[in-house]
């Protein structure tokens, strides 16, 4: 009787040790990455099947910079993504394989370990699914995520990284995603001026960076509304939100944004709110990149707003304003503080870091 | 034969613990039921204005949200219970755990009395990070330049104002003489188990309480406009019914 009892009791542990190898992955403790950040940051929740690992990270690092993962290897993650311009690309729209042309600007990768919903539609609800999208996308790197893993598992350099980050020499499109998305998890901007705002508060700012500040965060400005009160939002962006901030028409709005993905009109014309963390460093501004700079933002907000279906709430609820300046009416001085006020999110320290630069540079 | 035994009265002793939390205390979930003219609220995220307030105002709601704080339960002898939690309240949500507020661990006995902070108890209405440093609470932050601390309500939508044209409002509520307390008798007693509770809460009242609400009268901008909020702190007090 015992002996079925011990029988029973070795096949259901061994039953539960192989669900929990299939749902979660357990690095072990002397390659655990020590993701480190601020106790006024939130705890971020990494995915059970994808931990953050120092082999995982440094892969990922590789896999973002080299070209391999293109058709004809002439197109990095970092072609599009620079760290001069806190991961993002000083084009309006970038340019692939062969000379393709996207449609989009690219966004900055900032505290994405935040995020929950990527691209300027949202139409990727992972990071690690998010890192596959330009290698398959024809715009950019016109490839195939499966071609990609065959040439990573015949590479010398690549297969025994695979086999000690992720067990397996033998590379899948998941494991590439995992290791991009582990690498793109740690990028971490922290160190602006903006934030000495929670240690010593106004005090961090000049007296025209505080009078931007106040705009930004009263109903002055209504910025907050979308990018954040007291800077949490818009430090971390940890809630995706898409807004529709009257960039188009009623009629040039249709599929486009959020819709793509929920095929809802309601949501047309409405795109993910980006994080103002390095603005300074981002531009060309919006989803399709039609602002060079940030006064042209300003500008936008201030008096370009399109009326349409979907216009955000926080433009509507104001008609007055909305018809008497075309947006939120701001003085010249008004926009010149909001825009030092922006700037004081530049983080030097995050374009220099080292453990964010081209590994195969020298 | 005798390791079965062992492994009988170790199952017992422990069943026997959990037997015994079971019989001293229960729970009480309070579900947050919104209405709107005694029919279920519809949240819309189109414009269609579907509801109409007593001063004329065709309108709808496209985003609600809001905190309750330190709900308690009493005793007639004065004893009183809480868990000295507080719960965003969330119809927009499909999981409906951001619908109810649970007191778990209830001690056994009669309850004669239940009350509620609407909003966020000045304890923890603070900047920053008064209450859990998370997604959801700091999507409800009430900015450092306006007092800080978080908004107790987010109620928008559209309404057609006297041109005819479908334009937004915003009742954002915050800042801590903006609670308010609400209290219910209740006959309520706990023998150890899981019972729940309907708080009907009539959106209605927020327009046409105490003071009958012109969304014309300029509703987009009250955060920094006491006058504005207190108007709906007071409508506010008839808003929840204890079914």
């Amino acid at each position: 009787m015992m002996k079925r009892f011990a029988i029973i009791g070795i096949l259901l542990l061994t039953a539960v040790l192989i669900m929990q190898a299939c749902v979660e992955q357990t690095p072990t403790p002397d390659d655990t990455y020590d993701f480190q950040t601020p106790a006024y940051f939130p705890k971020i929740v990494s995915p059970t099947n994808n931990p953050l690992t120092k082999s995982g990270v440094s892969l990922g690092r590789m896999l973002f910079y080299d070209p391999i993962l293109s058709q004809d290897s002439t197109i990095s993650c970092s072609s599009c993504h620079n760290i001069a311009n806190a991961f993002a690309e000083d084009k309006k729209y970038s340019v692939g394989v062969g000379g393709a042309t996207g449609d989009v600007n690219a966004m900055a990768i900032i505290n994405l370990a935040w995020q929950q919903k990527f691209f300027w539609n949202g139409r990727a609800t992972s990071l690690e699914e998010q890192a596959l999208g330009p290698i398959n996308n024809p715009l950019e790197m016109h490839e195939t995520s499966e071609n990609v893993a065959a040439k990573l598992s015949r590479s010398k350099r690549y297969a025994p990284l695979f086999k000690q980050a992720f067990g397996s020499a033998t590379v899948t499109p998941e494991m590439i995603g995992k290791a991009i998305s582990q690498f793109e998890r740690i990028i971490v901007s922290n160190q602006s001026t903006y934030d000495k705002f929670y240690e010593i508060q106004e005090q961090a700012f000049t007296a025209e960076e505080y009078a931007g500040f106040r705009i930004f965060f009263t109903e002055r400005g209504q910025c907050f509304h979308c990018h954040g009160a007291n800077g949490t939002l818009l430090a971390h962006n940890l809630d995706t939100i898409f807004r529709n901030n009257g960039l188009l028409t009623d009629q040039e709005m249709i599929g486009k944004g959020l819709s793509f993905v929920t095929k809802k009109s309601s949501d047309d014309g409405k795109f993910k709110v980006p994080t103002l963390r390095n603005i300074e460093l981002t531009g060309p501004y919006m989803h399709d990149g039609r602002f060079a700079t940030l006064a042209e933002l300003m500008d936008f907000y201030s008096s370009g707003i399109k009326q349409n279906a979907n216009l955000d709430i926080n433009f509507t609820k104001s008609p007055e304003r909305l018809e008497q300046y075309g947006g939120l009416g701001l003085t010249s001085t008004e926009k010149q503080q909001v825009i030092a006020f922006l700037k004081t999110l530049t983080d030097t320290a995050f374009t220099h870091n080292p453990a964010y630069q081209n590994p195969f540079k020298k | 034969m005798k390791l079965q035994l062992l492994f009988v009265l170790l199952f017992f002793s422990l069943m026997g613990c959990t037997w015994y939390n079971q019989d001293s205390t229960g729970s009480l979930k309070v579900n947050f039921v919104h209405t709107f003219q005694d029919s279920t609220l519809q949240i819309l995220e189109s414009n269609q204005l579907i509801y109409t307030t007593t001063t004329g105002n065709k309108f709808n709601i496209k985003n609600l949200k809001y905190y309750i704080a330190k709900l308690t339960l009493y005793q007639n002898n004065g004893a009183k219970y809480d868990v000295n939690m507080v719960k965003l309240i969330n119809p927009m949500e499909l999981n409906t755990n951001y619908q109810n507020y649970t007191l778990a661990n209830i001690p056994n006995g009669k309850y004669s009395k239940i009350s509620f902070v609407f909003g966020v108890d000045s304890a923890r209405n603070t900047f920053p990070f008064g209450l859990p440093n998370n997604s959801e609470n700091n999507s409800m932050e009430w900015p450092f330049t306006l007092g800080g601390g978080y908004h107790f309500m987010m109620m928008e939508g559209v309404f057609q104002n006297t041109k005819n044209d479908t334009v937004g409002y915003a009742i954002h509520l915050g800042v801590t003489p903006n609670q308010f307390y609400n209290e219910f008798p209740i006959d309520l007693t706990v023998n150890g188990n899981d019972q729940s509770i309907d708080m009907q809460v009539n959106m209605e009242q927020w327009f046409n309480g105490i003071n009958k609400i012109n969304l014309n009268d300029g509703f987009g901008y009250m955060m920094e406009d006491q006058q504005k909020q207190l108007l709906f702190k007071q409508n506010g007090v008839g808003v929840f019914t204890l079914k």
